[in-house]
């Protein structure tokens, strides 16, 4: 996987009824819906990196506006299948953690695996309640170098998701795939392929026949 | 300025080969046994004697010291003393599986209510023949594991952990050590490029073998970087492991010693091309003349003084040097608890 060569985004638009939105597409395969963090950093390596086994959809809603992450999500699950995408992961970095959780919550039927790099979300009481919700199978990775308060977010989604893994990627701060592409790259590739067996390690421990 | 006794748990048999890795042949099965009886007994005798701290460390393949798995003798100890620390100085990493070295010392300190004090080490430049390990990597092995340990002993969730040279998708120790959150962790700072790292990670710093100049050195480096991280070390946070000799004079210890050196380069008996593919990025070893700490109480004490001077606040001393029979070193325990011990408590 993480040698796959990285795939060129191509540029797209998706229109629902309230929403018009930029998104950059590469790779075939499962779909991943990612939602980079709100300044529009896209990731790109680790977006071309997984777009070598998938299809990998990143959303730009750097434009911000007033609309709530649960409107966003109540749009594109309804737009998405215009793409052909019915069934997906959500992947969210950082502040894009809020929108992956709440697609994950109002189209449950849709995700299958979710997706958090070092998530931050506001840690309020409705915040709590809502990751109770989450139905899919998480992944949840922080850098063991970030302070901004993702960690204790993991924390907190390791807690009260019903399925959920943390996992600390070491010496990464809070640009967590720029600071270590290969470990993430490496075990977002198990998770998007095994779900939670991604902890049951496939590799031989046999040094020779 | 604190003392620790550094039971090293040298063979009780005689011994003169100097091979590294020692054959098997030559250790004496009951002669095996009788140093652990000693070593305990020792340990029992330090307790009784005051030290504030007993010791034990990690080496393989030799005589010089019979605890590769020093978490079985910690454990023996907790179970026979009750009052000094216990410091496990130190399990080495790039031989360890972290998580289970987390576990043990875990086990170790609710076993010893809570008195275990740690050092995590890279081990000897010979020691990466032991279990496989690369001599270029060995430091970042290390740092990595101590990262490591430390989140399995303080993170309230199972988690994951995406290494360098660790792999684990599912971390979650039991039990919780006593202390919280978690025993004292020293950090070696024997090469000066390892000191930021343990200002860095707000850990002790363990020195070991090394002249009183280089000592100082580390220490001033350790504290400039230790305030650059917003802290400032106490004097139990250095610590400083070496030989020592104390006898009733100054001429009764010379006599002891004789022209006995310890040379750590001729330890590992390899040659030169063999030694320095092994170094990698270590600092030079030392010959020892003398043992560092040398002489009657009054010299000990002077020499106690420049010690707590450069910097340090606990003494990690080993009793042995070659040619010191174990009732001498006994006797050199009693004379250091009853003739220097209450004289540097102020220090």
């Amino acid at each position: 996987m993480a040698d796959a060569t990285p795939a060129e985004m191509k540029p797209g638009t998706l229109e629902a009824d309230g929403l018009r939105v930029h998104y950059l597409e590469a790779g075939s395969g499962e779909p991943v819906v990612v939602f980079p963090d709100r300044d529009g950093e896209l990731f790109d390596s680790l977006l071309g990196k997984l777009a070598g086994c998938n299809r990998v959809i990143a959303f730009d809603l750097s434009a911000g506006g007033t609309i709530t992450p649960r409107d966003v999500a109540a749009e594109l699950s309804q737009g998405l299948p215009r793409l052909g995408v019915d069934r997906y992961a959500v992947m969210g970095v950082a502040h894009g953690a809020a929108l992956a959780l709440a697609q994950a919550i109002v189209a449950p039927e849709q995700i299958d695996k979710l997706i958090l790099l070092s998530p931050r979300f506001a840690q309020s009481a409705e915040a709590v309640a809502n990751l109770a919700q989450v139905k899919a199978p998480t992944l949840v990775l922080v850098g063991t170098r970030d302070t901004s308060g993702s960690v204790e977010a993991g924390r907190l989604c390791r807690e009260k998701i019903r399925v959920c893994h943390l996992s600390f990627v070491y010496d990464a701060g809070q640009a967590i795939a720029a600071d270590r592409l290969e470990a993430c790259a490496d075990s977002i590739a198990d998770f998007l392929e095994q779900g939670e067996q991604f902890i049951i390690f496939r590799e031989s421990q046999m040094i020779r026949p | 300025m604190k003392a620790g006794f550094f039971n090293t748990v040298a063979y009780a048999g005689p011994w003169t080969n100097n091979a590294w890795p020692t054959p098997p042949v030559l250790c004496d099965r009951e002669a095996g046994s009788r140093t652990m009886r000693q070593a305990m007994d020792q340990t029992l005798l330090a307790d009784e004697l005051g030290f504030d701290w007993v010791s034990v460390s990690e080496h393989h393949y030799s005589p010089r010291i019979l605890t590769p798995s020093p978490m079985i003798f910690a454990g023996a100890i907790t179970q026979r003393i009750k009052r000094a620390k216990i410091a496990v100085l130190g399990p080495l990493l790039p031989l360890s599986n972290p998580v289970r070295v987390a576990e043990e010392l875990a086990m170790l300190d609710v076993m010893s209510e809570g008195r275990i004090v740690v050092l995590f080490l890279r081990g000897t430049p010979n020691e990466v023949l032991v279990y496989r390990a690369n001599p270029d990597e060995t430091r970042d092995v290390t740092q990595e594991g101590v990262e490591l340990i430390l989140r399995a002993w303080t993170e309230p969730q199972p988690f994951g952990w995406e290494g360098r040279y660790f792999n684990y998708r599912t971390v979650s120790v039991w039990p919780r050590t006593l202390q919280e959150p978690h025993p004292p962790v020293f950090s070696s700072g024997n090469t000066p490029d390892s000191v930021p790292f343990a200002a860095r990670r707000r850990l002790g710093l363990a020195l070991s073998f090394m002249p009183l100049s280089s000592i100082k050195q580390r220490v001033d480096l350790y504290r400039e970087e230790a305030a650059k991280a917003g802290w400032e070390p106490a004097a139990d946070d250095v610590v400083y492991r070496f030989f020592g000799h104390v006898a009733e004079t100054d001429e009764e210890a010379r006599k002891n010693i004789g022209d006995n050196k310890v040379d750590l380069r001729r330890i590992f008996a390899m040659n030169e091309a063999m030694l320095k593919k092994l170094m990698g990025n270590r600092a030079e070893l030392q010959m020892m003349e003398k043992p560092f700490l040398f002489g009657g109480p009054a010299a000990v004490v002077d020499q106690i003084g420049a010690l707590r001077e450069a910097g340090v606040g606990i003494m990690d001393m080993a009793f042995t040097w070659p040619g010191i029979s174990y009732e001498q070193q006994l006797r050199s325990m009693e004379c250091f608890a009853s003739r220097v011990i209450p004289q540097i408590r102020a220090l």
